[in-house]
């Protein structure tokens, strides 16, 4: 039995159920016969049905490790691996969090700075990436097609930090 | 061909030029570095597409895909690594050319080869879109529904593994496309109560998450370098390709017309294209085992038949708005995004700019020779990028992508989620285009199918009583069942059977 093939199944069994209980209590409008409910039913039916083809699939096949083919050696997650995959995972929450706060100016070269700096240990590069990056990202979005980044902290200085 | 002179003069502004030159650094830049793919590299732009005029818009986005894919083969040539998948098939004979000292005769048939293969596929697309769209603007939606389920059940059998789980990524893109408002009654579903979802889930930072994310998260686990052979001298990258192409110039034939097909059948794209004229090829090289050696001959088919591809690719997605695999369905957003909606009518309400597009598609390709000749040299040491720069990098575009076109942060969180399902998928060999293609055509599917059910008063026979509607239907259900079919034959069948 494959268990992580199994619960990818049981996942997508349980959202093919969300998409019908979620829509069962639509009605159709007046004057249209067949509601807002009916393509979700179906599309959630067969979600259901296919997700069972995936679990009786991984029930029956032997328990090998996902992705790994036979005699393959089996690649061990290292806690640097680990931590690396949880930084890059959480940076896009780190941002939502921050940004509001500190401003994209700050938080920005945080994240593409640290993110580098744990991936490569190389404290100065990571440094100079991250502003470069964060000045690039704000010329080409902010400067030039105007979208509205936070500026947080830095608000009593937007006038200054920009060039026009 | 009036309207094919007007669009010639639209290209040629300084600003379009520009844009198009710039989105062929880009998309030369992306395709070139691995694990970086055409999909992704499209995915990532749209934001900055978003800001656009829709003729320079959509130029940039038509030469990027171009260039992507051409661009594949640098990495596939020097490090044997392709940079896009539609390289894959041929990454081993280039490779092992530029070993032997042929670097330059294997990057320079690429590059030539590319460019031919795309100016057919271009060609192909402009003289015959228009034509298959005049036949069908005489479709019903009974054949449109058809035409989309037959679309979908096609990319869902040619997304590779198993058919279930190419089904359920088909499924998951319906799902998300039905979030927000139901396009018959008006009425809000599956938001569950969050307001971020009443315009239903934003295209690009589900697009952005789909494609980017995985690739970054992938990294995370295996961070390390690719450790790349010396730069070397790749000499004239001209030397000796004429003299080749006179040779096999029935692999380039094949190469262009199996590109072109291929790529219009819903859900095979460049990869498969390539994959089959690679194989056809070798059935017919008079060169015997030393074919797959290294040899030219391995070559020219299936690099002409990835780049015929993308033109194949777009003339389902233009006439039907059936994308032929994810990048034309990427390509399909942006084309939405813009005002220029797919389908028979937009050659009718339309046609200067769908035909800019297609040109701009053309002179993209016609671009590749300069460029592409220019950019070997260089890139070598741009693939050699180290990948603890350039993920950050990517991560941070992916957040500042997501976050510009809906100005706000549920957009970011949107593509972190859909970033972790796609990885997710990936890791259980999930295919993900099936999903793209779902999302792109679920609003058309549904829309087609409640509209038809309406006009027909609920009677399901009237969905096969034309005889077009018929045809398409069974189409579909044989596509659909035949692997199903298969499956339950293999599992059940009796042991004696199985082992005879």
């Amino acid at each position: 039995m494959q268990l992580s093939q199994l619960a990818v199944a049981g996942g997508f069994g349980l959202l093919g159920a969300t998409l019908i209980v979620s829509t069962a209590s639509l009605e159709p409008v007046a004057h249209i016969e067949f509601g807002p409910a009916l393509f979700p039913t179906i599309v959630g039916w067969t979600m259901i049905v296919l997700a069972g083809f995936a679990a009786f699939d991984a029930v029956r096949a032997p328990a090998v490790e996902a992705g790994a083919t036979q005699g393959e050696p089996r690649e061990q997650l290292d806690r640097h691996r680990i931590i690396l995959f949880a930084a890059f995972a959480a940076a896009p929450v780190i941002y939502v969090v921050l940004a509001p706060v500190l401003g994209f100016l700050l938080t920005m070269p945080l994240i593409v700075g640290g993110l580098t700096f744990l991936a490569s240990g190389k404290p100065v590069r990571s440094i100079l990436l991250g502003l470069a990056l964060t000045i690039l990202l704000h010329l080409v979005f902010y400067q030039i097609l105007r979208v509205t980044l936070p500026w947080g902290v830095l608000t009593n200085y937007a006038g200054v930090l920009t060039w026009r | 061909m009036e309207v094919i002179g007007q669009a010639f003069v639209q290209l040629l502004s300084p600003q379009v030029l520009l844009i198009m030159l710039g989105a062929a650094v880009y998309g030369l830049t992306m395709g070139a570095i691995p694990g970086l793919s055409a999909s992704m590299a499209v995915a990532l732009v749209i934001p900055i597409a978003f800001f656009l005029d829709p003729v320079p818009a959509l130029a940039g986005v038509m030469t990027l895909a171009a260039m992507a894919i051409f661009a594949g083969d640098l990495p596939g040539a020097l490090l044997r690594i392709p940079g896009t998948p539609a390289s894959a098939a041929y990454v081993d004979d280039a490779y092992l050319m530029v070993r032997r000292g042929q670097g330059g005769l294997a990057l320079g048939l690429c590059v030539i080869c590319s460019a031919i293969g795309g100016v057919v596929g271009a060609l192909v697309l402009i003289g015959a879109a228009p034509a298959i769209a005049r036949i069908a603007l005489q479709f019903s939606s009974y054949e449109k529904f058809w035409l989309a389920c037959l679309g979908l059940t096609a990319a869902v059998a040619v997304s590779g593994g198993k058919w279930y789980k190419g089904g359920i990524s088909l499924m998951l893109g319906l799902a998300i496309a039905q979030v927000g408002l139901d396009p018959v009654s008006g009425q809000v579903r599956l938001t569950f109560g969050n307001d971020n979802l009443v315009g239903g889930l934003a295209f690009i930072p589900v697009l952005i998450g789909m494609f980017a994310i995985p690739e970054v998260l992938r990294y995370a686990l295996s961070p390390g370098e690719i450790s790349p052979p010396p730069v070397q001298a790749l000499g004239n990258l001209l030397s000796g390709v004429g003299s080749t192409l006179a040779r096999l110039k029935r692999d380039l034939v094949q190469g262009s017309a199996v590109g072109v097909v291929v790529g219009a059948i819903p859900g095979a794209g460049a990869d498969i294209a390539a994959y089959i004229s690679y194989a056809i090829s070798k059935r017919f090289s008079k060169i015997g085992d030393k074919y797959g050696t290294g040899v030219p001959d391995a070559l020219v088919a299936p690099t002409t038949s990835n780049n015929a591809a993308v033109g194949g690719a777009l003339i389902p997605a233009t006439v039907f708005g059936i994308p032929g695999d994810s990048l034309t369905a990427i390509i399909i957003g942006v084309f939405f995004l813009k005002g220029l909606n797919p389908g028979p009518t937009v050659f009718l309400e339309n046609a200067l700019l769908i035909n800019t597009v297609f040109v701009a598609f053309l002179i993209a390709n016609i671009m590749m020779v300069p460029l592409g000749l220019l950019a070997t040299s260089a890139f070598q040491r741009v693939i050699r990028a180290p990948r603890h720069m350039l993920m950050p990098s990517v991560l941070a575009f992916c957040i500042i992508g997501a976050f510009a076109v809906e100005n706000t942060h549920f957009a970011i969180m949107t593509m972190l989620v859909l970033g972790l399902v796609a990885f997710v998928m990936e890791k259980h060999q999930y295919p993900l285009a099936p999903a793209i293609l779902g999302l792109v055509l679920g609003p058309m599917l549904e829309e087609t199918f409640l509209n038809s059910l309406i006009r027909a008063r609920g009677n399901a026979l009237a969905f096969v009583e034309r005889p077009l509607s018929m045809g398409l239907a069974t189409l579909t259900a044989v596509i659909c069942l035949a692997p199903m079919a298969l499956y339950i034959w293999r599992k059940f069948k009796p042991e004696d059977v199985r082992t005879a």
